[in-house]
């Protein structure tokens, strides 16, 4: 300490000044243009080519075939990181990233987002029962599903939604 | 009557209802002014009081290996020792309720328990950090416990009296002492600063490097009986050096007196809470070499100085 005391009398100053905090959730900071929040799918541009899902880095897609044919990704947003990789890599367009980022929510499974506009249903294929008997979706067992080995992104075990 | 005066004065007032309700809120003073100071905007009112009431709720474990005994009496004995001696500083009238001669000494060694108390709690709870913040606790007690009761004893020196209360009546008769004892109210001060182990000398409890120091095994009542214990150690020190440096309470009257109390009290908090605000955690060694090279030359030279005024000029 070279001069104990430097820096009371800015520190002092601090007293009489409004603080710096800011007071969420009554006061909120204004988002920068490009923040990256929830990222949501336009059903119309989609093409079903799984290119999201296969660049996502945090497994948080999942490509669902809702009628033959016809495939959409659906997010899961408690594993999702927000980076935007899916908006970028899509080549149609088709997901956006929104300025949602208050994503609090109680249920686990409404962290799963099915191709909005639609509100498909997870495939009964892909559901698991957990053990004190909540229904989720689980990546692992779409791993079982769809027979595809090279994703070692999973976690060992569960996917992201197995505990409830 | 007198047993019910007698009972009043030790569980209520000024005893241990006041001290536990005024130590809780200098502690809230004593956040709210730190958060302000940083530009924040700190807790409500009842925020210590909340934080007791949760810890007491909370699950307690001794841990396999420490000691049951210890873990049962130290927070109580910690709480005891520090009310105790609350009762020997004058709060609002000239003499503290159960005022003697040579209470400061008493004054002084039950403030010193604590210390002795935290290092026993941290030594025999069998875990390494609590032996490191243990071990440090004692460390820092040697060094600033010296120069805080040489200053201590300089108003005892000057008045004649060994008494808290009768040496605050004597400052508060010759109020031109009050600027010669500057010196020894900022030494005090600091040493104060150490012994209620905060910034910078919050050494023995570094929460970033040794999780809670001594306190890490303590949970649930036992960590409420302690941090009410540091809380109350910072209200009766703030209130001794009070009485002793800046003139005391009363005796105008109990009423102004124990304003008096209050605003000087709270003075001295506030000048802890500046410190605290301003400095960085300084190592153990750099701190019993502050301590010894400018803390207790300060002390000497403070005592030097009384003992020169004592001799030559004053009856």
């Amino acid at each position: 300490m070279r001069t104990a005391g430097r820096m009371l009398p800015e520190t002092l100053r601090h007293v009489a000044k409004k603080p710096a905090t800011v007071l969420y959730p009554f006061e909120r900071l204004e988002l920068p243009p490009g923040f990256r929040g929830r990222p949501v799918l336009d059903t119309e541009k989609c093409s079903g080519c799984k290119i999201c899902e296969r660049d996502c880095p945090a497994g948080a897609i999942e490509v669902v075939t809702l009628a033959p044919k016809v495939l959409r990704p659906g997010f899961y947003y408690d594993r999702c990181a927000f980076c935007g990789q899916c908006a970028e890599s899509c080549p149609r367009d088709a997901i956006a990233m929104t300025a949602e980022c208050s994503l609090y929510c109680t249920s686990r499974i409404r962290t799963v987002e099915r191709c909005d506009g639609d509100q498909a249903r997870v495939p009964r294929s892909h559901l698991r029962t957990s053990s004190d008997g909540v229904v989720s979706a689980g990546l692992a067992s779409r791993r079982a599903a769809t027979g595809r080995s090279h994703r070692h992104r999973t976690p060992s075990g569960n996917g992201c939604a197995s505990k409830s | 009557m007198n047993a019910l005066m007698q009972a009043v004065w030790v569980l209520v007032f000024p005893g241990f209802l006041f001290l536990f309700v005024y130590a809780l809120f200098c502690e809230w003073l004593d956040r709210k002014l730190y958060a302000r100071l940083q530009n924040r905007v700190g807790p409500p009112w009842f925020q210590p009081f909340a934080d007791f009431v949760k810890l007491l709720a909370k699950e307690d474990v001794v841990p396999k290996g420490a000691s049951r005994g210890f873990f049962l009496a130290l927070p109580p004995l910690a709480v005891a020792a520090v009310a105790s001696a609350f009762l020997y500083v004058p709060v609002y009238a000239e003499r503290a309720p159960y005022w003697f001669q040579g209470d400061i000494i008493v004054v002084a060694y039950l403030l010193s328990l604590p210390t002795l108390i935290f290092f026993l709690a941290g030594w025999y709870s069998n875990n390494p950090f609590s032996s490191i913040g243990a071990t440090r606790a004692v460390t820092q007690l040697l060094a600033y416990e010296v120069p805080l009761l040489l200053v201590i004893l300089g108003p005892a020196l000057i008045s004649g009296e060994w008494s808290v209360s009768g040496a605050s009546a004597y400052m508060r008769s010759h109020p031109a002492l009050i600027p010669v004892q500057l010196l020894g109210l900022a030494v005090a001060v600091v040493a104060l600063q150490g012994k209620l182990e905060r910034v910078p000398f919050d050494i023995p409890e570094a929460e970033t490097e040794i999780v809670a120091g001594t306190f890490t095994e303590f949970g649930g009542r036992r960590l409420a009986l302690f941090r009410l214990a540091t809380d109350m150690e910072m209200v009766v020190g703030a209130a001794l050096l009070g009485s002793l440096f800046l003139g005391g309470y009363g005796p105008v009257g109990p009423v102004p007196g124990f304003v008096f109390f209050l605003l000087k009290t709270l003075f001295i908090v506030f000048l802890l809470c500046c410190l605290r605000a301003v400095s960085a955690r300084i190592r153990i060694d750099q701190m019993v070499g502050f301590c010894f090279r400018w803390l207790i030359p300060a002390a000497v030279a403070q005592v030097l100085i009384l003992v020169a005024l004592k001799g030559w000029w004053l009856p």
